[in-house]
């Protein structure tokens, strides 16, 4: 082809060659040499015919100035874009396509705005994608924030952060201060960048509304004395809602403000209580322990509801004072402890264990130390060599799962676990085709 | 183009942003329509990005943009004869252009009607003229007159010699004379005319 078209030139140059217009074009055009261009000048002051040809060919050429602008096409640059990063997507079909894809997005905002300051609609969309940054890094958080007015209230809670999650607390944050943005999505992996992405997709697609209360959620938080630590009390406060019942919810929220917080801060507690139960410190189940020993010493009777042969073993001990309290507490009423009881538990317990009870409200003692009793019979009765595989399946668990179990009493806990332990062992023969049967 | 060729997305970004509008210029002039030059110019960013991983260190990025320019705009001026689908402007050769270039010249004469033009048509009349020209003509004064290109970058572009390169650019400026020297010579003192504002 670059034969073809060189052949066809050097033939139209011979035809229609003129030595002193190509010599006239290369000296506008600057590719002379020094001694053809000294030639040139020196024809040029005695031959006024040429002369006068050199301005004919020069003010054409200035004429193409003439020629409109092509204005910089913002649009075109972003449709640009999108269709290379399309055609990336529908190319390799990779993740790190859809990197490329918000990246570029973000990118071209970002240069464009560089490189473009005076276009107003760049300006517009890179300060609203900076703005909104905080907005989409808590999209869903915010959207299920039921009120602006809770903000200041949450604050007042003692303790809500214990709702943080791991993915909340190990989250990146958006910074605050708005001129550290660029810098920051400037810095962003690109998972990061895809996560935004899709976010940004879906706030776009929200009503004009939707988008100003999100952004309204988001200036009052910015508007506290902290606002990371607001932030961080909002995402707590969302994880508390979510971890209620429906019905739980809507009771919770349609409460005055102060009754609200009231629930909340019993809410949390309950959460403290239940975390404690299931995360059980090896000191803190050592203390139950030793408080059942004292407590069986001062109560030898509670050991004569054993069959006469039976021994002691390990563990055994809270069993049986559990057993104990509650026929008490059948035979008296009123509470399964008394003070003097729970006094001298506490001086066993963890800090952390006594924090929590410090807390909690006199009604709430009880209960308390009911459940981590219970926690703590439940697990130290799954050491007992005879449920090792119980107790193995039980390791298996997720915490909600075990708390299952844990409120049980060791009978109970057994029976169920059995019930757990069979339907499993069902379960995988048909997974393996029914090359085991449900008994094996 | 070599952080482009490692992916970088913000380098591919700012290419864009470079080209773009000199993509547009010069594609515009070369198939005459805005919404076809629109669609040339990211077909042409397309082919970059595809084409990146062969970017050659090295090379003028702006004799390989263009290069890939010359040939999408070939490509699509090619496929339009073949379909037929548009009144084209003439392409095939000065030779052809010829009643285009008479009529420009009979228009811009004073046969018309003696008045000034104004800033569009003058734009409007250059724009004809250059239309006038053929394909290649076009494109090699195009890359010389507002990319700045030297002949060796011009021929490296369109796959020429230089001394094909200067004898191309001799006849586009003779051709582009031809046709507004009567407007050049009347328009910019069109008689019955108050003096100035007219180029």
């Amino acid at each position: 082809m670059k034969d073809v078209d060189d052949t066809q030139e050097h033939w139209m140059v011979d035809d229609h060659s003129d030595s002193d217009q190509e010599l006239l074009t290369a000296f506008l055009d600057g590719e002379l040499t020094a001694e053809e261009n000294a030639q040139l000048q020196q024809r040029l002051a005695s031959d006024p015919k040429l002369k006068n040809q050199l301005e004919s060919m020069r003010s054409t050429w200035n004429m193409l100035d003439e020629l409109p602008q092509t204005p910089a096409d913002i649009k075109l640059t972003q449709t640009t874009m999108e269709l290379v990063a399309l055609d990336i997507k529908t190319q390799q079909k990779k993740r790190r396509t859809s990197w490329w894809l918000f990246s570029l997005a973000t990118v071209v905002i970002g240069v464009l705005g560089g490189l473009l300051l005076a276009n107003f609609q760049v300006r517009r969309e890179r300060t609203n994608l900076l703005r909104d940054l905080p907005v989409l890094a808590n999209f869903q958080v915010f959207r299920e924030l039921d009120s602006v007015d809770i903000l200041p209230e949450l604050a007042k809670l003692k303790h809500l952060e214990i709702f943080l999650k791991e993915s909340d607390v190990n989250r990146v944050r958006v910074p605050m201060d708005a001129d550290a943005r660029e810098a920051w999505l400037a810095q962003s992996t690109p998972e990061r960048l895809q996560e935004l992405a899709d976010v940004k997709s879906h706030f776009d697609r929200l009503p004009e509304n939707e988008q100003e209360k999100l952004r309204t959620v988001h200036q009052k938080i910015a508007a506290s004395e902290d606002p990371v630590q607001t932030t961080d009390l909002v995402r707590a406060y969302i994880n508390l809602l979510r971890s209620l019942t429906t019905n739980e919810r809507a009771k919770l929220l349609d409460k005055p403000m102060d009754q609200r917080i009231e629930g909340l801060q019993g809410v949390v507690q309950r959460k403290r209580v239940a975390n404690l139960a299931q995360n059980m410190t090896d000191q803190d189940k050592e203390a139950f322990r030793q408080w059942a020993r004292d407590l069986l010493w001062e109560r030898p009777d509670w050991l004569m509801v054993r069959g006469p042969n039976e021994g002691l073993r390990p563990g055994d001990e809270l069993r049986i004072v559990v057993q104990g309290l509650f026929r008490r507490r059948m035979e008296t009423g009123g509470s399964p402890l008394d003070t003097s009881e729970i006094n001298k538990l506490r001086n066993y317990l963890s800090d952390q264990a006594n924090e929590i009870l410090d807390d909690a409200n006199e009604s709430e003692i009880d209960f308390t130390l009911t459940q981590w009793i219970f926690a703590a019979m439940a697990r130290g009765r799954l050491k007992d060599p005879d449920f090792k595989e119980l107790a193995d399946m039980y390791d298996t668990f997720s915490d909600t799962e075990r708390e299952i179990y844990d409120w049980m009493t060791p009978g109970e806990a057994k029976t169920a676990l059995t019930r757990k332990y069979r339907s499993r062992i069902v379960e995988d023969g048909m997974r393996d085709g029914g090359r085991r049967s449900p008994e094996q | 183009m070599l952080r482009v060729r490692d992916d970088d997305a913000e380098a591919f970004a700012e290419l864009v942003m470079n080209y773009q509008p000199r993509l547009q210029r010069i594609l515009q002039h070369l198939v005459g329509e805005r919404d076809t030059a629109d669609d040339l110019v990211q077909d042409v960013f397309l082919r970059v990005y595809r084409a990146r991983k062969t970017y050659v260190p090295g090379a003028k990025f702006s004799t390989w943009i263009f290069r890939i320019a010359n040939n999408v705009a070939s490509n699509a001026v090619r496929d339009r004869s073949r379909r037929r689908e548009y009144q084209m402007v003439d392409f095939s050769g000065s030779q052809q252009a010829i009643p285009a270039m008479d009529q420009l010249a009979v228009a811009s004469s004073s046969a018309m009607p003696v008045r000034r033009l104004e800033g569009t048509e003058r734009a409007e009349m250059v724009r004809q003229a250059l239309n006038s020209l053929s394909e290649r003509q076009r494109m090699a004064l195009l890359l010389s007159k507002f990319e700045g290109l030297s002949y060796q970058e011009i021929a490296d572009t369109m796959g020429m010699t230089t001394k094909a390169v200067r004898s191309l650019l001799s006849r586009s400026r003779e051709n582009l004379r031809q046709i507004l020297q009567p407007y050049m010579e009347h328009g910019a003192q069109p008689p019955g005319e108050e003096s100035g504002g007219a180029k």
